[in-house]
């Protein structure tokens, strides 16, 4: 899948060949367990899906297309070792083939590891394809009565709102990457205590590839009927953050936000905080129409120049976005359980820009569907560039086992 | 939604929440209620946990939903999806009025806010909503014993039941065949406000299942709609298994499997 003409991040990251040290002793572990060898009744937990994705994509259909097909197999292996570990390993395959492996610096981006251990591989490359294998979860969960710790390469998700988290200072992820919902892991160590059933503390710290760090703690509280987060700590060993997050209802309507300051660590710099918020409602009909408003802004300065610049996998939670303002609206029926269609649309008034999302997805199968998506940007990103359009275009068969 | 389906919902709920949920009313000395009432309380317990497999079927497509259900009292409930596959791990807590579903791959515990709770539950006839309410056909309903009949060679009361003015049902009339040995359900028949039939629910597979012999297959079949039919089978059911409040948790719900 072509998602970028241009490469504006590098890839300048100290290898230090971490991936094989952390593998082994985990695929040991499973290995020459016991337990798993007896596959104890409901202990292990293998699952995973098998995609293939065509994509096609353009700035004007008269231009040339960039198509590219991808096959994309993910594997789980869960193992619930007693009542006090468990571990879990994930592994992402890909192959890629098409067009946009001919843009210069595009495999670098779409093999780029952000954990602090590199455990993405490619096991073959040519002009116009990759094999590339990435281990995306592999951590080990102790549980001790109302204390959870969890090492490895985990997903921590402090999302509330659903488009745009800037809550989630863990894992970065776009919008835009809907054919990666699992979102990348990150290489950290998370302790919880349960304070009630729905309440907790937690700590967190993760590494990533260019050694920064963010730590953070959280609080957990359900006063009533609402969900509500507080935390603060470290940002990328840049920022010092601080934020709040809620999920709650209004009425019968879903209601729930986020809102996150950052403060540059080094004041010499002379740059001020930032701030971003995010506000979130969903109203679902009696007849399953489903309806979603959500709005972001983010006081950070931008710089993008196209929409192809941002598309790819944002590094920080500070580039989810593009621009200040953002408003989006979706809204997905069911036309049988088996049959469903969204419509997902975002304003960007400071660019005069906009985006459409329509999508239709089918269940062919228990276990086999086929979906169709499309992306279509479109607005104004510098005066010299003048209006960018960008069209793109997926179909995708997928098997879950 | 047409009239029709959401009645047919609110059926599937019912004989959901008679498993899970369901509370008792104040024992009447009406025989009919007692029996109604010990049919009722044969489906239930202080808590339970049940593997169940849930089969759609509808003129052009049918959709197969297995999963796990932990229930302690009308409070607290607990479902993990064991199929379909791209579902599996999926989980689902109910708190007294609240609800949330925890999604293993992105990490993240949804809450449900109350108008999802209308919604098709896993694409199912259930609405997330009948798996919270508490209704009851004992509380609900005044009962009228009408005779006794022969089915499956079962000798059976035949008690009619009729929705009590305050009550929200949106049934007009029930007809309930009880078993006079062990106080088994083994038929309904629903009728709307005008006197016709909407759906017939079978009950079979009756089994001993520990500290008790129930029924453990429900076939639901709507009067008009050729084709269409739902059943659940309860492929593993105990009552009164040890369960504390604190398994009912956030912490819990990921860790349950």
């Amino acid at each position: 899948m072509a998602k970028c003409y241009q490469m504006k991040r590098s890839n300048n990251r100290g290898r230090h060949g971490m991936g094989v040290p952390l593998l082994v002793p985990l695929v040991l572990f499973f290995i020459f367990s016991p337990a798993t060898a007896q596959t104890g009744q409901n202990n292990l937990l293998f699952q995973g899906y098998l995609t293939n994705m065509q994509s096609v994509m353009f700035q004007h259909i008269n231009d040339p297309w960039i198509t590219d097909n991808l096959l994309h197999n993910r594997l789980q292996l869960k193992w619930y070792a007693n009542d006090h570990i468990t571990t879990n390993i994930e592994i992402r395959n890909r192959f890629l083939y098409g067009k946009s492996m001919e843009i210069p610096g595009y495999k670098d981006i779409y093999t780029r590891d952000q954990g602090w251990a590199d455990l993405s591989f490619t096991l073959a490359s040519g002009t116009s394809y990759i094999l590339e294998s990435t281990l995306d979860r592999a951590w080990a969960d102790f549980r001790f009565g109302n204390w959870e710790f969890k090492a490895g390469r985990q997903r921590i998700n402090w999302g509330k709102t659903m488009v745009w988290n800037p809550n989630d200072i863990f894992n970065a992820y776009s919008f835009f990457d809907f054919d990666y919902p699992e979102k990348p892991g990150c290489d950290a160590l998370r302790i919880q205590y349960y304070t009630g059933a729905s309440s907790n503390l937690e700590a967190s710290v993760k590494v990533n590839s260019d050694k920064k760090i963010t730590a953070a703690g959280m609080l957990r509280v359900n006063p009533g009927v609402y969900d509500l987060q507080f935390f603060g700590g470290l940002l990328n060993s840049q920022d010092i953050v601080a934020g709040t997050g809620w999920s709650g209802n209004i009425q019968d309507a879903g209601f729930s936000g986020e809102l996150t300051l950052f403060q540059p660590k080094d004041s010499t710099l002379g740059k001020g905080g930032d701030l971003m918020c995010s506000l979130s409602t969903d109203y679902t009909f009696k007849n399953s129409l489903f309806v979603q408003l959500e709005f972001l802004y983010s006081s950070i300065n931008y710089n993008y120049l196209s929409f192809t610049e941002f598309y790819f996998l944002p590094l920080t939670v500070k580039e989810i976005t593009f621009t200040d303002f953002n408003i989006f609206g979706q809204v997905s029926y069911p036309f049988t359980p088996l049959f469903s269609g969204t419509f997902s649309g975002i304003y960007y008034p400071s660019i005069k820009g906009f985006f459409m999302g329509p999508s239709l997805s089918y269940n062919i199968q228990d276990n086999l569907d086929i979906s169709f998506f499309m992306q279509y940007f479109n607005g104004v990103f510098n005066k010299m560039a003048g209006r960018q359009k960008l069209t793109l275009a997926f179909l995708r068969l997928k098997w879950s086992f | 939604m047409k009239p029709f389906d959401h009645s047919y919902l609110k059926t599937l709920g019912l004989f959901f929440t008679c498993f899970l949920f369901s509370h008792t009313a104040p024992a009447q000395e009406l025989p009919a209620t007692e029996i109604v009432n010990k049919a009722n309380e044969l489906m239930r317990g202080k808590s339970s946990y049940s593997e169940v497999t849930m089969h759609i079927v509808r003129p052009k497509w049918e959709r197969t939903l297995s999963f796990k259900a932990w229930s302690k009292g009308t409070r607290y409930s607990m479902i993990y999806i064991t199929a379909p596959a791209k579902e599996k791990g999926q989980v689902f807590l109910k708190r007294d009025k609240e609800m949330w579903n925890w999604i293993p791959s992105i990490g993240r515990t949804i809450k449900i806010p109350p108008s999802m709770m209308m919604q098709s539950w896993m694409g199912s006839d259930m609405t997330n909503d009948d798996l919270v309410k508490e209704s009851s056909i004992v509380e609900d309903y005044d009962h009228k014993l009408i005779g006794t009949e022969e089915l499956n060679g079962y000798d059976c009361y035949k008690i009619e039941l009729i929705p009590k003015e305050e009550a929200a049902v949106v049934w007009g009339k029930i007809y309930s065949w009880i078993t006079k040995k062990g106080f088994l359900t083994l038929k309904n028949q629903y009728y709307d406000e005008d006197g016709y039939l909407v759906n017939t629910e079978n009950l079979s597979k009756i089994k001993n299942v520990g500290d008790r012999t129930i029924p453990t297959y429900f076939e639901m079949i709507p009067a008009d709609k050729p084709g269409n039919e739902t059943t659940m089978e309860f492929t593993h059911i105990k009552f009164n298994v040890p369960l504390q409040d604190g398994f009912f948790s956030l912490q819990n719900m990921k860790r349950v499997h």
